[in-house]
């Protein structure tokens, strides 16, 4: 008897679903709800978190129980009821949680808002995106402001531009915007509103009441939040509901679930449907964006694969690989092997000082038994001024140092100089922005001050200074509030104006210009005009005495230690030099819907830069040795996918300026460019645009702008072509003559080859390698032609080519 | 029993179409084709040069040859393409018209392409007079205002119809029924005996009819436009009407025969303001961008491009000589053209925000009305002669009182007033109102039904079966190797240690049965993920199949629990059969509460559907 009891138990536990293991914690979002007002309502999350990480969402089964009736609550939507205050239980597998819920105003109707009722409903109707109604020029003769961004001009268009046209109090569900709207005229957009919908229901109301303007002490939103901030799913096919609660001037919320705009940055992992229900596709990772008003915010999604995981915990190095293992455990990913010695050596000598270890060091290297010698090598490379020359080359990028506006070839020199003296001197990033951005004088006596000749409209130089110095690209803002991101115009402008009072003046030397601190002239707000104080982005508004330079205020803002975001780009953008890819990807596009792949590295390493007071030299140490960046490139079944979290190292191409150096370096030649000693290095170069066809086609940074997107690496037909035919191949091996010279120190051919694998791949030919080469050499009895053939099909070698 | 109802529905619709009237035209289609398709397909701008808005022009048909063959449905685009059996599909991106409107033109084809029946009633020429106003629930923007040159009269837009206004009584005469739609313009002709109106649908159709001020009856209708008309005059010898609007083209209609006469298509953006010059030699017109054109009436030439203007032209008046005329702009400045020079004479900021209406007395003053709530009038030069206001909100009409002693100015909040020029207190006509007592104006907030993160009830419900049946039958298997037991242990009842044996015999067995379930338990999740896809496939299809899966699952869960019943019987004492039971009979609840929810669901969406044909 009691036997078939136990069997019954268990099928039963295998047919329904809590065949899997019971939640280890249930969490209930948001934790306080307040209600105010008849037609506020509330969305509750539940969501449960199981042992292995994985969350579910829980909220249609969790059981919800008030112990007063002062709400009322269905599919997990608190309503009001009554005024007071009561508790919410929520139970769900054995656990439970309360949270306070206060309700006030339960009967009242509160009157609608042009701001935050009307325009939400319209946004969420999409009336008001780029390609409708909020078109720079609108759509069929009638414009909104994109997503809303100028509430009074909506206003204003909708009511007055055209008395009459648009709406009409005396038939509120009868006129052009609604009959537009629902479809009942004929619409370019068609049906963008359900008739008797919420959203429908919301501007006949306004209307009806006769369209007022809101009152100037309307509450307005003041940041949204969206529950549940973290989603791991643990296989595909499952979902997740979210709430996003705006919270107001007047310290009130709302859930404002259904007017906000849903997008999600990954179809192939988690789609978000319009009501905000994510649905997990397959496994990876995706960031579904919020949109309310003028606010973006977001939850990120980790899908795993679903199969059977088996944490395989792997020695961290140091704190990188701590933060790296951790995500890679949360999304089931297994790391990639330790790489040999060989590989090491090469990766590093590409990515530190950006040429080929030669053979002897290759010898040195293996050889040493040290333990140790990974980290030995690192710092050996870290002091060499090729490290230097590189970073001089990155900075250089970002200050867009080129000859254009006016720059003369004596200025250009001089700024380089300025750059690359206080880089050699061991001035740290922080340094260098103090004494460039407050710059003053000419162009010839203070160097620094270029960069206000390289660009030298305010917003311009506000654009530059966020994108370079914090990875944020704040453009958008320059017309509208940025879709995707936080900033505002109120940020752009207030951001720009700190470039508001440079002045600028002929010095006595036509070459030179003379930049100097005006102390007067304003920022204004193309909305309505209005002048717009110096802020910090993403900061407050300094005080500024009278006279005061801005940008030395800025300056001093920007790498202070309680700017966590200079730290956090700066760590990023040394994170991609030697990943290929930054935390956040784009590497200067931080935003809100572009979250770092892994935060908690991010900000790490963001700490450890300003602890380091920005010295990249020792950011590099940390990464360099650490065992992420020792991974090899071959993937492994789990991680085959992943793009994104640093299970293994990526191959990358040799950027155009280090490829050109390691030709270069393997033929013994040397290069030509114009105002540079012979034998300069191409990433020594100074001029942005300085001619040179390998470079121009291998995709190196003409300094037209400071997007790091400058540099290119994707293949073209040109780079194919050029290496097979151009002249930086064949004829380099035939100037460089290394093989006549290696032939002539009594070399026989095999060795000779095996010199060339080793220069070339910092390796040995693999048997199979050997046997065909010596096939090949037996045939002919002088050895060069064929040797010379080796060496040019070693340069057009994937291998060769990129860092791996 | 879904199908059942749709089928009833098709053949309502059916028995409407085919019903004694013939579908015609007029009647019928061009109301289909004005909702859906004379967007592009307009006299004006053919797109595809086809033109939809008169049914010799649908007879010509576009550049893609004819659109319609008289009977024959298939081998006409007109119903192809609308229909989505021809590429391109029309509307083009967007879902296609309803069935019983693709019906309608099927029929009509079919029909012979019937113009308008010939007994449909003559169009209103002879029908009008004044009746009753219908009082408006709110005030809303007065959109035209007329004020008689011969009568003390007073015209304005009301809702759908106009208000005709009695001085200095301000007594409310009476109003003429507009049913086209919103009143967008008024013009009263230079003797006063016509009273144009000019108005319509925005964004479907517009029109423009003369009332003869006598019998205030309509005595001309001219244009068929596919948006409002936003601006129309008419000649001193009413001959002619001028017309524009959003769609970008000036019309001249002979009035007599409501022929058009000449298009003009300069305008680059919507025609706000157009007016024949006294003489009746020249018309006028402005557009939103701020073009400002004259053309000579009769021959239709273009005879002056007057740039000035930085933003919208709202008004157009004539001075009485017909030599000069006054334009007022978005961009707050009044202008006057010298149509001797061709170019302008004098100008000057008029309204701070712009100005919104012009009126030229015969005396020649002018009156004007601004976005800054004020009402100015000026002399010829520009000198202002009074400053008065301000208005309740910004001033969109004004029109001088015959003898320039009054200014009549109407305003977005819907107040008409007569402001004496010399000052003093102005005079409020009251529109009719009767505010309907306010509605309960609760909006509802829709309460999403949560989708289940885990696989749908039904899934694991069937689901459930197969491992109820299995569970059976270990459960049989299980009493088996018990009843082997017990036997073992009555055969074995003289020595403890066979019992024992006896025992552990049936241990191994449960170990067995307990290994057997593992597997099974790994089969059942597999099933699920199955039975998951295939829901979600059935969910993907229409409502009522959604429904038979429901009623299948029903039918499974019941027969799961027969299945338990039976279970049962052999093992009356069971705890986890009993809460299997209790469990599978409140499924089976949820389920059918389930089911009748989604009957109700179709059933309203039957409702929808119906009540949206």
């Amino acid at each position: 008897m009691r036997f078939a009891a136990i069997v019954l138990t268990v099928l039963f536990a295998a047919a329904g679903r809590s065949a899997e293991p019971s939640p280890v914690r249930i969490v209930v979002e948001p934790d306080v709800i307040e209600l105010t007002g008849a037609r506020d309502r509330q969305g509750l999350v539940v969501q449960a978190e199981f042992a292995d990480g994985s969350t579910r969402d829980v909220t249609a089964s969790a059981e919800m129980i008030f112990d007063k009736p002062v709400a009322t609550i269905a599919n997990g939507f608190v309503a009001p009821a009554a005024d007071g205050a009561a508790t919410l239980h929520v139970k769900y597998a054995g656990h439970s949680a309360t949270l306070p819920v206060t309700v006030r105003k339960a009967k009242e109707v509160e009157p609608l808002r042009f701001r935050n009722d009307v325009l939400p409903a319209l946004t969420r109707a999409g009336c008001n995106t780029g390609k409708c109604h909020g078109a720079a020029s609108g759509k069929d003769g009638f414009r909104l402001s994109l997503f809303g961004y100028d509430p009074a001009g909506d206003h204003f268009r909708l009511t007055r531009e055209l008395s009459g046209r648009r709406i009409n109090l005396a038939a509120p569900d009868d006129c052009l915007l609604l009959n537009k709207a629902t479809g009942k005229v004929p619409h370019t957009g068609g049906r963008r509103l359900e008739p008797d919908g919420e959203g429908y229901l919301l501007l006949v109301r306004w209307l009806e009441s006769g369209a007022p303007k809101d009152p100037p002490d309307v509450p307005r939103p003041t940041q949204i939040e969206v529950f549940p901030r973290e989603v791991v799913f643990a296989a595909k096919g499952e979902s997740q509901r979210m709430v996003v609660r705006a919270r107001y001037s007047d310290g009130s919320d709302r859930d404002v679930t259904r007017f906000t705009v849903f997008v999600g940055n990954n179809d192939g992992a988690a789609t978000v449907a319009e009501d905000g229900t994510i649905t997990a596709t397959g496994a990876g990772e995706a960031f579904i964006m919020a949109r309310f008003d003028e606010f973006t915010a977001g939850t990120a999604v980790i899908i795993r694969p679903g199969t059977p995981f088996v944490a395989s915990p792997t020695p961290a190095f140091n704190y990188v690989d701590k933060h790296v293992q951790a995500k890679l455990d949360k999304m089931h990913l297994v790391q990639a092997e330790v790489c040999t010695d060989e590989v090491f050596l090469r990766r590093a000598y590409l990515d530190l000082i950006g040429l080929l270890p030669t053979p002897a060091e290759r010898e040195k290297f293996l050889a040493d038994p040290d333990p140790e010698k990974r980290v030995k090598l690192v710092d050996a490379l870290l002091k060499r001024d090729e490290f230097l020359d590189l970073w001089v080359m990155k900075w250089a990028e970002l200050l867009q140092i080129r000859t254009a506006n006016g720059i003369s070839p004596k200025g250009l020199r001089l700024y380089d100089r300025w750059l690359r003296d206080r880089v050699r001197a061991g001035f740290t990033l922080d340094r260098i922005v103090a004494e460039l951005l407050p710059a003053a004088g000419g162009t010839f006596e203070n160097p620094a001050v270029n960069f206000y000749q390289t660009e030298t409209s305010p917003q311009q130089l506000a654009e530059n200074v966020a994108q370079v110095f914090l990875g944020t690209r704040i453009q958008c803002a320059q017309c509208h509030n940025h879709p995707f991101d936080r900033w505002t115009m109120d940020d752009y402008y207030g951001f720009a104006a700190f470039f508001s009072q440079i002045g600028y003046k002929n010095a006595q030397d036509p070459r030179e210009l003379t930049v100097y601190n005006a102390a007067s002239g304003e920022m204004r707000h193309p909305l309505g005009d209005r002048v717009v104080r110096p802020r910090f982005l993403g900061g407050s508004a300094p005080k500024i005495e009278s006279g005061q330079d801005y940008r030395a205020v800025l300056a001093r803002w920007l790498s202070s230690s309680d700017n966590s975001r200079f730290a956090r780009n700066f760590a990023n953008i040394a994170w991609a030099h030697f990943f290929g890819r930054g935390i956040v990807e784009p590497v200067d596009d931080m935003r809100v819907s572009n979250p770092p792949s892994n935060p908690a590295l991010l900000a790490a390493l963001g700490q450890k830069a300003v602890e380091y007071h920005f010295d990249v030299a020792k950011l590099a140490r940390d990464i360099c040795t650490s065992r992420t960046y020792q991974l090899t490139t071959r993937r492994n079944a789990t991680n085959r996918w992943d793009e994104r979290n640093f299970s293994r190292q990526s191959p990358r191409r040799l950027r155009a300026e280090v490829l050109l150096d390691c030709i270069t370096q393997v033929t013994e030649t040397t290069n030509e460019f114009p105002g540079l000693p012979p034998g300069s290095r191409a990433v020594q170069l100074r001029d942005g645009p300085t001619p040179n066809y390998f470079l121009t086609i291998f995709g190196r940074s003409t300094r037209a702008t400071a997007c790091t997107c400058e540099v290119k690496t994707a293949p073209t037909l040109s780079q194919a072509l050029h290496l097979i035919n151009g002249e930086t191949t064949t004829g380099k091996i035939a100037e460089g003559k290394v093989i006549e010279r290696l032939l002539a120190e009594k070399k026989d051919a095999k060795q000779v080859a095996e010199e060339l694998y080793l220069r070339c791949l910092c390796r040995k030919p693999t048997p199979a390698e050997s046997a065909r080469i010596a096939a090949k050499l037996g045939r002919e009895p002088d050895p060069k032609q064929n040797l010379e053939d080796l060496f040019w099909a070693l340069l057009n070698t994937n291998e060769f080519l990129f860092n791996h | 029993m879904v199908t059942v109802r749709l089928f009833v529905f098709l053949a309502v619709f059916h028995g409407a179409a085919s019903a004694a009237e013939p579908v015609t035209f007029a009647k019928d289609i061009k109301p289909i084709f004005k909702q859906h398709c004379i967007g592009c397909h307009n006299a004006d701008r053919p797109r595809g040069g086809l033109d939809l808005s008169t049914m010799a022009a649908v007879r010509e048909g576009g550049t893609s040859g004819k659109a319609v063959v008289s009977g024959k449905p298939e081998e006409s685009l007109l119903y192809l393409m609308p229909a989505h059996l021809e590429d391109p599909k029309m509307p083009p991106g967007k879902p296609k018209i309803p069935q019983r409107q693709l019906d309608l033109i099927r029929a009509w084809i079919t029909g012979g392409l019937v113009e308008k029946s010939g007994n449909a009633p003559a169009v209103a020429a002879a029908t009008g007079g004044l009746v009753r106003a219908l009082p408006l629930p709110r005030a809303t923007a007065i959109t035209a205002l007329a004020v008689s040159p011969s009568a003390p009269l007073v015209a304005v837009s009301g809702h759908k119809q106009i208000l005709l206004f009695r001085l200095p009584t301000s007594e409310l005469a009476g109003a003429l029924p507009f049913p086209e739609g919103e009143v967008h313009v008024l013009r009263f002709s230079h003797d006063g005996r016509i009273l144009l109106a000019g108005g319509g649908i925005g964004g479907q159709s517009g029109k423009v009819v003369g009332f003869d001020t006598e019998s205030w009856r309509r005595a001309f209708e001219v244009g068929d436009e596919a948006d409002v008309v936003l601006a129309a005059d008419i000649t001193a010898d009413r001959s002619k009407v001028v017309l524009g609007g959003p769609g970008r083209v000036v019309k001249v209609f002979s009035t007599g025969d409501g022929k058009q006469l000449h298009a003009f298509r300069k305008p680059t953006d919507w025609v706000l303001s157009t007016s024949f010059s006294p003489e009746g030699l020249l018309v006028a017109a402005g557009d939103r961008f701020g073009g400002l054109y004259v053309w000579e009436a009769q021959s239709g030439k273009e005879f002056l491009t007057l740039r000035g203007h930085t933003k919208a032209v709202t008004g157009i008046a004539w001075r009485a000589d017909s030599n000069a005329f006054a334009s007022a702009s978005e961009d707050g400045t009044i202008r006057i053209w010298d149509m001797h020079t061709g170019a302008e004479s004098v100008h000057w900021q008029a309204h701070a925000g712009g100005v919104l209406a012009v009126d030229f007395h015969s005396g020649g003053m002018l009156a004007s009305g601004g976005r800054d709530k004020r009402i100015h009038v000026w002399d010829g030069t520009g000198k202002r002669i009074a400053n008065l206001g301000p208005a309740g909100d910004i001033v969109l009409r004004v029109g001088f009182a015959p003898g320039a002693k009054e200014v009549v100015a109407a305003d977005w909040s819907g107040e008409i007033r007569v402001w004496p020029v010399a000052g003093g207190q102005s005079v409020k006509l009251d529109a009719p109102i009767e505010a309907k007592p306010a509605v309960a104006a609760v909006i509802p907030v829709p309460n999403p039904t949560p989708r289940p993160s885990a696989p749908a009830a039904p899934a694991s419900l069937s689901s459930l079966r197969k491992d109820l049946a299995d569970a059976r039958q270990a459960a049989e298997r299980a009493n088996e190797e018990l009843a082997a037991a017990r036997k073992a242990l009555a055969a074995a009842k003289d020595t403890v240690r066979a019992a024992e044996e006896a025992a552990a015999k049936a241990r191994t067995a449960a170990g067995a049965v307990a290994a057997l379930v593992e597997t099974k338990t790994a089969q059942a999740q597999k099933e699920e993920e199955r039975v998951r896809r295939l829901e979600e496939a059935i969910a993907k299809a229409s409502g009522p199949a959604a429904g038979e899966g429901k009623q299948a699952a029903l039918k499974a869960t019941t027969e799961a629990l027969a299945r338990l019943n039976a279970a049962r019987t052999l093992a009356p004492d069971n705890a986890a059969l009993v809460r299997a039971i209790a469990e599978t009979e409140r499924a089976l609840k949820e389920l059918a509460a389930e089911l009748e929810r989604a009957d109700n669901n179709t059933s309203r969406r039957n409702t929808r559907i119906r009540s949206s044909r």
